[in-house]
C-alpha cells in the first residue's frame, strides 16, 4: 500500500470522529489530525520497521514520549503484523493501535484520552511564573531584614536591661539631713538652705 | 469464548507457545520441547550446537486446524493480541 493511498484511508477513518488532517509528516512516520479542540497523532509503522533492528522500538518509544503532547497517540500497522503486536504493552502506556490493510483501517485498541501539557498550563504561564518567583524572592529579603532588624532590637532591649540593672544596683543616697550646729558656727550657717546643697555635693561624683 | 466487542461478536483464541530445542549439527535430531530436553539431558541447551526457538501457535476457530498466529495477520477475522489471547471476529450467521 502507498502512502497516499494509507493517508486517504487513515483520513477517511479519522473524519468519522470529526477530525481533520493538520500535520502530514509521513516521511517522518506522524500524521496529526485535530477538531477544534483535540490533536491526535498517528505514528506511522512502515514495513521497514520490522526489518531494521529496533527501529519499531525506537517508534514506539518516540511516540511514548511524546504522549503528552497530543490527546490521544496511536500506533498505525500493518494488519499482518497485528498478531505480533501486544496491545497490552500499548495499554501500559495509553497508546492506541490502528491496523490497516489493502480493505480496511480499524481501531483495534482505543487510544488513551490525555490533557495536552498545553491544556493543562495557561498561555501566560511563564510570566506569572516569573512573577511567582519575583514575589517569592522580594517577600524572602523583606523576611532576611526583618530577622536582622530583630536580632538589633534584642541586642538594644538586653543592654538597655542591663543599664537598668546597674541603675538599680546602685543605691540612691540619702538625702543628708540637717543638722544641727552648735552655736559656735558663725550666724550665716543658722537657715541657710545651701548647707545642705553643699554637703550632698561630692556624693553625686562618687 | 464468545465476547462482545465494540459491537462485533469477537472470540478469544488461547495463544500456546512451544519452547523447541534445535540440534544445528545434526538435523536429523527431531526437535525436542525444552522441557523434553532439560528432564532428559538434565540441563540446559547449550549454543552454539543448540538453538532454543519460540512458536506460538493457536488453533483457527474457522477450520479447527492448528496455525501460527503470525498466520493471523492474513486473516480477514483477526482483529488483535491481547496478551496470550487473539481476538478473531465472528459474524453472525444469517441463516442456520
Amino acid at each position: 500500500m502507498n502512502d497516499l493511498k494509507l493517508t486517504s484511508m487513515l483520513q477517511g477513518h479519522f473524519s468519522a470522529k470529526g477530525l481533520e488532517i493538520s500535520v502530514n509528516q509521513l516521511e517522518d512516520g506522524l500524521i496529526q489530525f485535530k477538531d477544534d479542540v483535540n490533536i491526535v497523532a498517528a505514528y506511522i509503522a512502515k514495513p521497514e520497521h520490522y526489518t531494521a533492528r529496533n527501529a519499531f522500538l525506537n517508534l514506539m518509544l518516540k511516540a511514548a514520549s511524546r504522549i503528552n503532547e497530543y490527546n490521544q497517540t496511536y500506533l498505525v500497522a500493518p494488519k499482518l503484523y497485528g498478531p505480533m503486536l501486544d496491545v497490552k504493552q500499548l495499554s501500559t502506556t495509553g497508546m492506541g493501535l490502528i491496523l490497516y490493510d489493502e480493505r480496511e483501517v480499524y481501531e483495534a485498541y482505543p487510544a488513551r484520552f490525555f490533557q495536552r501539557t498545553s491544556q493543562n498550563q495557561p498561555s501566560g504561564l511563564n510570566e506569572v511564573n516569573a512573577h511567582l518567583t519575583a514575589e517569592i524572592q522580594r517577600l524572602r529579603d523583606e523576611v532576611e531584614w526583618l530577622k536582622k532588624d530583630l536580632v538589633n532590637l534584642r541586642v538594644e532591649l538586653e543592654k538597655l536591661r542591663e543599664r537598668r540593672i546597674v541603675e538599680k544596683a546602685v543605691e540612691p543616697l540619702n538625702p543628708i539631713e540637717s543638722q544641727t550646729y552648735g552655736d559656735t558656727l558663725p550666724s550665716f550657717f543658722k537657715d541657710n538652705p545651701w548647707i545642705t546643697v553643699l554637703s550632698n555635693r561630692g556624693a553625686d561624683l562618687t | 469464548m464468545k465476547r462482545t466487542l465494540a459491537g462485533l461478536r469477537a472470540r478469544e483464541i488461547p495463544v500456546r507457545v512451544l519452547r523447541l530445542v534445535l540440534d544445528l549439527e545434526d538435523l536429523f535430531n527431531p526437535p525436542l520441547m525444552l522441557e523434553d530436553y532439560v528432564g532428559r539431558f538434565k540441563s540446559d541447551p547449550a549454543p552454539p550446537r543448540f538453538r532454543v526457538v519460540e512458536v506460538e501457535v493457536l488453533t483457527c476457530p474457522e477450520d479447527g486446524e492448528p496455525i501460527t498466529v503470525s498466520e493471523c495477520g492474513k486473516c480477514p477475522k483477526f482483529f488483535r493480541r491481547f496478551e496470550d489471547k487473539v481476538l478473531c471476529k465472528s459474524f453472525m450467521a444469517l441463516c442456520h
